[in-house]
């Protein structure tokens, strides 16, 4: 049976570095989504990918297992962000339903393969994505990446649940839109 | 929670985000965020033991208070049955045999003048005394003269602060000493009762004045002479030189301040009135 993430969490506490690999491994790649998908610009992506676990890395002497490792992950991921758009002048709940600006997304001209292949669905969906208020991509991202609920959105993001379902809701809506143009 | 989620999302957006691919991070930024990882538990130990340090400090701060508290208020109730002592119990006399040196020499100055070479310090001072002072309060059996802050010749105030303090610690330290004080303060207390009677200038204010230097003398020497025993000494002296009404006076102040007091039947006879 597989060991809890919180389990995990508190031995890495308790100073098992083989504790924090593992959770490492099941949880990199959703993050990694997280923030590239969230962020313009693959470096920027990175870096802020790497400070967040870092974050982890410092807190993990606070940690108490109050509710799911993922939530108490995604919570300091989201914090990370709230600090990057603020640095670049953007405000995460005021733009909630203003659209980003238009700018060819960052995660669109990172795979241009899928252009070139001619997948022009795909571009459709990503640059739909790209172009959600940050507030409405996020939800959705935490949805889709890390399976968290609305509860557990609101949570992470630190917004109420109604604000939370509202923008998961308009974040599908209008991605759906974007499907149905195929 | 599930349903929750299921219900408000299209599996076709579900499908169409997963067909986006499924980037990973670059493997140098695995390595660095293990490494910092790693380093985190190692450094795991020290940490902890700060916290569990921690854990003891307020209990620890608590009882150091605690134990503080307990100890200063057992040595106020020790300390306070002294300090209230001397006003509540011990009064006026013993408190002059507690001035302070400077206190006593700065009176003395200003009350009587030496002359020039005095041979006997405690005596002439009272043989040369003028008349021109008759007022001059041979001995002062109320503290209060003494006790009372003589203007310290310094600008600074809170020397002189600090100097009425110690007056009054002397005097209060003076009043729980024994009623048998040292014999330099006797010598004091004797020299400080010496110019008064001398303002009589009869023959029989002369032998009285020899009678008590006398007797002073003895009981300087025998060092046993109490404050009440000078007092007495005093009233015999005014006895002696005739003035009665003061002598019934200051006996009648001596019975007042000192109900208990027996005194003795030899004394009995130079101090009241025939």
């Amino acid at each position: 049976m597989e060991v809890a993430d919180e389990q995990l969490m508190l031995a890495y506490r308790a100073g098992d570095a083989g504790a924090f690999e593992e959770l490492y491994r099941r949880h990199k790649g959703a993050l990694y989504r997280f923030v590239l998908r969230s962020i313009r610009a693959r470096e920027q992506a990175e870096e802020l990918y790497q400070e967040i676990w870092l974050r982890v890395i410092e807190a993990r002497e606070r940690y108490e297992p109050q509710a799911k490792f993922t939530t108490w992950l995604y919570t300091i991921a989201h914090n990370r962000m709230v600090d990057h758009w603020r640095k670049r002048g953007l405000q995460v709940v005021s733009l909630d339903q203003q659209e980003s600006p238009v700018e060819p997304p960052a995660a669109a001209s990172a795979q241009p393969e899928l252009i070139l292949q001619g997948k022009q669905s795909l571009a459709r969906f990503l640059s739909a994505l790209a172009a959600l208020p940050p507030a409405q991509r996020e939800a959705f991202l935490l949805h889709e990446e890390s399976g968290l609920s609305v509860a557990e959105i609101a949570r992470a993001t630190g917004a109420d649940e109604e604000a939370a379902k509202s923008r998961l809701r308009y974040a599908l809506s209008k991605l759906k839109e974007a499907l149905s143009d195929d | 929670m599930t349903d929750e989620r299921d219900s408000s999302v299209d599996p076709r957006i579900s499908a169409r985000y997963r067909e986006l691919g499924a980037p990973e991070p670059p493997r140098a930024l695995d390595e660095a965020i293990l490494a910092a990882g790693r380093r985190g538990a190692s450094a795991r130990p020290a940490s902890l033991d700060r916290a569990q340090r921690r854990r003891w400090y307020a209990p620890l701060a608590t009882a150091a208070v605690l134990v503080l508290a307990v100890a200063v208020t057992l040595h106020m109730q020790q300390e306070k049955p002294e300090i209230a002592a001397p006003s509540a119990k011990a009064p006026a006399p013993e408190a002059p045999a507690a001035a302070s040196e400077q206190d006593l020499k700065l009176r003395m100055e200003s009350s009587v003048k030496p002359p020039p070479a005095p041979a006997e310090p405690r005596r002439k001072p009272a043989e040369s005394k003028p008349e021109s002072k008759p007022e001059a309060k041979p001995f002062a059996p109320d503290p209060a003269p003494i006790q009372a802050p003589i203007p310290a010749p310094r600008s600074d105030a809170g020397a002189v602060v600090r100097e009425e303090d110690r007056t009054a610690r002397d005097a209060a330290a003076a009043a729980r000493a024994p009623a048998y004080g040292p014999l330099e303060a006797q010598g004091q207390k004797r020299a400080e009762s010496a110019p008064a009677p001398m303002a009589a200038p009869s023959a029989a204010a002369g032998r009285a004045t020899r009678e008590r230097e006398n007797l002073a003398s003895d009981a300087l020497a025998s060092s046993s002479v109490t404050a009440s025993g000078l007092e007495l000494e005093r009233i015999a002296t005014l006895r002696a030189e005739g003035k009665h009404d003061e002598a019934d006076k200051a006996l009648a102040e001596f019975r007042k301040r000192f109900p208990d007091y027996k005194i003795p039947e030899e004394m009995l006879r130079r101090v009241e009135r025939r």
